[in-house]
């Protein structure tokens, strides 16, 4: 569906208006119904602990790390933290 | 390659990823291990005549703990972030290297905004003819700046795409800077520019390995993506390798071989290497023209939200509410109606 048929079928003759609420209706549909999904991947790097999300990302769906409970190179889902480690990293970044 | 633990914890922004590993209490590593050297699983160990010593078997064993610290050991590729993302764009690239594909090296920033960073074979890329200003693409491959961006300004001929991401990075660039190239060394002119370079390098202490890229140099193999060795020269940049492209599309890492150079103004880029793609002929949702990647029944959940919207607007609480609810159930039969049969529990393995 297009744009335009949305604002016949909504009744908004304001474009710039239509577009703004159509994208915060499809970010609504990420949030809820992760209709588009997508895989990217990060280098680990030796004594670095905070690692960048994404740009685009709005909601994390699974973070897997490489050899992860396993000695084969696959990728499984890492487990959340409840609490911090009582081991800080040493230069917080 | 090794068995290992992962743990993550968000921490604003950011994702904390976490590693478990063993420790003892009398402060030795009482890891799982072999008796001779080079050999990292039992069954290798064995096989090669020498005795596992399992990590339990510590004779501090009583005193063993784990505990999660910071990742131990550097792995390319090591996370997988699988996340959702909101369809406000098309990719409508035909995949033509050089035309509406194209790959770089790192990113980086000029103090203000996100910059790109690319290098051929031998000499420096030139993107004029490649990038003009407003151009929408896409950025696949970066961790961190995958998705849809705008370009501020025509692509450069020395191989920096600048977009209009804000990008703030400390530090960004040293802007004609006069050095002095020999044995693969930037040695800064004078000692003001010493001084900066030495700012520079402290500023990026943190990083196991730094990477610059280097523009404007007199000399093409002055120019490019370049890894540092070492920080003990002082006021001085060490070069190690240099990262290019070559014409089937491959990144090369290869020893730097910089021709000697007196006095030559260059600027140096602080960047971070990545393995980036970049789409071109996006279509992005800017106007009445677009096409939204919903099927008919999800798009329909779209009217319903705007019409939300409009009540909201006109303080029409109840109106709003109406249509919210019709939104979130349009979009649950859409997602159910997807689902058949019983669900089946499996195990994790």
């Amino acid at each position: 569906m297009k744009v335009v048929d949305i604002m016949e079928r909504a009744g908004v003759v304001e474009t710039g208006r239509a577009v703004i609420y159509i994208k915060e209706a499809l970010e609504e549909i990420a949030m809820s119904s992760e209709t588009h999904v997508e895989t990217t991947r990060i280098d680990i790097e030796a004594g670095k602990r905070f690692y960048q999300l994404p740009n685009n990302a709005v909601k994390i769906l699974d973070i897997r790390c490489k050899n992860h409970e396993n000695g084969d190179s696959e990728y499984r889902s890492i487990p959340r933290s409840v609490y911090e480690p009582f081991t800080e990293d040493t230069d917080g970044i | 390659m090794a068995f290992k633990r992962y743990a993550y914890y968000n921490k604003g922004n950011k994702v904390a990823i976490v590693e478990e590993s063993s420790h003892s209490t009398s402060g030795f590593l009482a890891v799982a291990h072999c008796t001779l050297s080079g050999y990292t699983t039992k069954a290798t160990c064995e096989a090669a005549g020498g005795q596992w010593i399992p990590s339990s078997g510590s004779s501090t064993s009583d005193t063993m703990y784990e505990k999660y610290t910071s990742p131990t050991e550097s792995i390319s590729k090591g996370i997988e972030i699988e996340y959702s993302y909101t369809p406000t764009f098309n990719i409508q690239s035909t995949l033509t290297e050089g035309s509406d594909f194209h790959r770089f090296i790192g990113w980086g920033s000029n103090g203000t905004n996100l910059l790109l960073f690319t290098y051929g074979a031998s000499d420096v890329a030139d993107l004029s003819s490649l990038f003009a200003a407003d151009d929408w693409i896409y950025i696949s491959g970066s961790g961190r700046w995958s998705g849809l961006h705008q370009v501020k300004s025509a692509g450069s001929a020395t191989g920096i795409l600048t977009l209009k991401t804000k990008c703030n990075l400390k530090p960004s660039v040293l802007t004609d800077i006069v050095v002095d190239i020999a044995d693969e060394l930037y040695i800064g002119d004078t000692n003001t520019q010493k001084m900066d370079i030495e700012a520079f390098k402290d500023a990026q202490d943190y990083r196991g390995t730094s990477y610059i890229f280097v523009e404007n140099a007199v000399n093409a193999d002055g120019n490019g993506i370049f890894s540092l060795s070492d920080t003990s020269n002082s006021g001085a940049l060490n070069v190690n390798n240099q990262i290019t492209i070559d014409a089937d599309g491959d990144y090369t890492s290869t020893a730097a071989n910089v021709t000697t150079a007196g006095n030559d103004t260059v600027s140096i880029y602080n960047i971070f290497y990545e393995q980036i793609s970049v789409y071109e002929g996006i279509e992005a949702l800017e106007d009445e023209s677009f096409e939204l990647d919903l099927t008919e029944y999800q798009a329909q959940a779209v009217v319903y939200y705007v019409k939300a919207k409009l009540s909201e607007d006109m303080r029409d609480m109840e109106g709003r509410e109406f249509f919210m609810r019709l939104f979130k159930k349009q979009m649950e039969k859409g997602a159910s109606s997807r689902k058949r049969g019983p669900y089946i529990v499996r195990g994790f393995f």
